[in-house]
């Protein structure tokens, strides 16, 4: 099966450059069904035409971007990023490309402006270290609260959770476009400008650069702003059923991370529970070790740990596949052998000397005999454990996965609309985990009747 | 065919049996006495190398076949798979005739009723059978059996006893732990008397002694 989930080596190809971005942010970056679009896209696209590279984009959450690039998962972030002082300590930053003013979106009947941001709650993206610095500067006692996505940020203002969201003006506009209860106040402008980002020495540099300069001689930048900023750019109808459809399409990535994450804690946690049965010094304890880190963080931080650093710990990229399915299904393996091992521990101890006593072989004894009514025995648990993982899968979004989980959150970058995206996507999973227990009873059922 | 020699066990400070020797003739039930908590099943388990002797030796050409006191028949398995599973997996025989053997077995030991149902829908004396026929299947030289009458009602207990000397009458050796003394004179050629963790009294039983049993007079 591992021969299936390729892992690439860390050279990156001649002749290509890999533009990671987070395609939730229009009219910069976003989905247009199954489609990446917007600006920046476009923008992409055109340096790469100027360069004679061929431009491959991923998609990934904005807080994963820079981890990405620094494990040379991607070349360059072409994703709306201020040019900011501090990141310049880190990263390389292309000429600016375009500029915008920051604006706090706030209520319609609550307008918060420079003037009062004492004491008021504002929001920020995570990542937009730019944005938080402007807004210490500006005042010391606003409290900064970072959230993944703008549209979380809107939704956040709707429920009162927050006075004002701090966003560049392009975005704010939107925004306000499709919710009428809210308002925008530019605040403030912003000198820097949004640049490419790339390493430290990165070899790109020069070459953007010089790309950058020859698309705006072309006029070529000011035709993007006007198709994306201001407007001009055509916009998909959405209906309920469309966007129901769109989010379900992301079923199938689902249930593939789903299933070889189960396939692969299962056979994993079947070997960690034996082994801890047996009690064999060093393996054990290794085993134990593993399972107490893994079930002592979250699964996030080891997503990012496996995706990220196995490159250098290792050598080798893991596709996005490969990270998910690995730690999902080791973290699932650790609970599965906790299930497994109380299952053996409840089971008679003379099932073994009678397995022993016949000749049975080892072999033999665990698949026939111990195993089968340690699985009947820990069924519920076990089906309890699917529903978890099959759940836990909507973290590869962060990725960038177009899973269930993805698709609604692009789905309400695009829209502006937070609420029906993910109440769909919950009806999804579900209506997904409803099916999966059903499975798990009637099978239940159909043993006990054996 | 069996020859035990200063057989000895101990778990930690407290001492299972020691030094204890006997052999076995073929063809005999030789019944291992004693009250409970004399060592009579650690000694059977020793036997069939499920626990290891501290000291001394057990040597035994051939192979054993064990009844465990609460049987142990796998729960998930019909009676029949019971039986034949063991055929097919260690001494390598086809399904049929894996499936055939077992039912001849069965069949000898009157559960032929019984073929496909679970463990749990079988009375206690049946399970017993089942437990026996699993081991004979098998054509063991020596069968061992721990305390067969324990968990069975009188009459339970005389079936085994008759079932035992046909078994006898097969050619079946037979080792029985068991502090079933009217159990144990009416199957046994001799009975071995496990006290205090040796053997106290080693002797065969003859018409004249049979039904006079007792543990006042073993253990005195």
């Amino acid at each position: 099966m591992w021969a299936l989930l390729i892992v690439h080596q860390l050279n990156a190809a001649p002749g290509k450059i890999t533009v990671g971005l987070s395609a939730d942010y229009p009219p910069f970056e976003f989905k247009q069904g199954e489609e990446i679009v917007g600006f920046d896209v476009d923008l992409a696209k055109a340096i790469g035409k100027e360069l004679g590279l061929e431009v491959e984009i991923k998609d990934m959450s904005f807080a994963m971007l820079f981890g990405a690039l620094n494990a040379g998962e991607i070349d360059a972030i072409i994703s709306s990023v201020t040019i900011n002082e501090e990141k310049s300590k880190n990263y390389d930053f292309s000429a600016p490309y375009y500029f915008d003013t920051f604006a706090i979106l706030h209520t319609a009947e609550k307008p918060v402006s420079k003037e009062t941001l004492s004491g008021k709650v504002i929001a920020c993206q995570m990542g937009t270290s730019g944005m938080q610095t402007w807004l210490k500067s500006q005042t010391s006692d606003a409290r900064i609260v970072l959230m993944d996505t703008m549209p979380q940020m809107a939704e956040a203002l709707k429920a009162k959770h927050i006075d004002g969201a701090l966003m560049d003006a392009t975005q704010a506009k939107e925004f306000v476009k499709n919710s009428k209860n809210l308002s925008y106040t530019i605040v403030g402008n912003v000198s820097s400008g949004t640049g490419v980002v790339m390493k430290k020495g990165s070899p790109f540099k020069n070459q953007i650069n010089t790309a950058i300069e020859a698309l705006k001689q072309k006029g070529v930048l000011k035709n993007l702003e006007s198709k994306w900023v201001e407007g001009n750019a055509e916009k998909p109808t959405h209906t309920v059923f469309n966007d129901f459809l769109f989010i379900a399409k992301g079923l199938p990535t689902t249930l593939t991370y789903s299933f070889l994450a189960i396939f692969l804690g299962g056979v994993l946690g079947v070997l960690f529970a034996i082994s801890r049965h047996l009690n064999r010094g060093a393996i054990n304890w290794a085993i134990i070790s593993l399972i107490s880190v893994i079930r002592g963080t979250p699964v996030l931080l080891q997503l990012s740990f496996v995706y990220f650093s196995a490159p250098s710990l290792i050598g080798v990229k893991l596709s996005v596949l490969t990270a998910g399915v690995l730690t999902l299904g080791i973290n699932s393996a650790a609970y599965i052998a906790e299930i497994l091992r109380s299952g053996l521990q409840s089971l008679p101890k003379g099932q073994f000397d009678a397995a022993q006593s016949l000749g049975i072989s080892k072999w033999h004894m665990w698949k026939d005999i111990i195993l089968p009514q340690v699985l009947r025995n820990v069924f519920p648990s076990l089906i309890n454990e699917i529903v978890t993982l099959t759940k836990e899968t909507a973290l590869v979004s962060v990725l960038g996965e177009m899973d269930i989980m993805r698709r609604a959150q692009t789905l309400a970058a695009e829209t502006y609309n937070y609420f029906e995206p993910m109440c769909l996507a919950g009806v999804i999973y579900y209506l997904l985990i409803k099916t999966i227990e059903f499975i798990g009873k009637t099978l239940e059922k159909r043993w006990h009747h054996a | 065919m069996l020859n035990v020699t200063q057989a000895t066990k101990a778990y930690g400070n407290h001492t299972i049996f020691n030094q204890v020797s006997f052999s076995l003739n073929p063809g005999q039930i030789v019944a291992l006495a004693g009250p409970s908590g004399s060592g009579k099943s650690t000694l059977l388990r020793c036997i069939q190398k499920l626990e290891k002797l501290d000291e001394g030796t057990i040597a035994h050409k051939g192979t054993t076949g064990f009844v465990f006191q609460d049987f142990q028949l796998f729960p998930h398995l019909t009676v029949l798979d019971n039986v034949a599973y063991a055929l097919r997996v260690t001494k390598k025989q086809t399904a049929s005739d894996a499936l055939e053997k077992a039912k001849a077995t069965l069949k000898l030991l009157g559960l032929k009723t019984a073929y496909y149902k679970m463990p749990h829908q079988l009375s206690g004396g049946q399970r017993q059978r089942a437990a026996i026929a699993r081991a004979l299947v098998l054509e063991p030289d020596l069968l061992l059996c721990d305390e067969p009458t324990s968990g069975l009602d009188g009459l339970s207990g005389k079936n085994v006893a008759e079932l035992f000397l046909t078994l006898k009458n097969q050619g079946v050796t037979m080792l029985i732990a068991s502090h079933d003394l009217d159990f144990v004179s009416a199957v046994a050629d001799r009975i071995i008397v496990l006290n205090d963790a040796a053997v106290l009294k080693d002797f065969m039983i003859d018409a004249k002694i049979q039904g006079q049993l007792s543990w006042d007079k073993l253990l005195n």
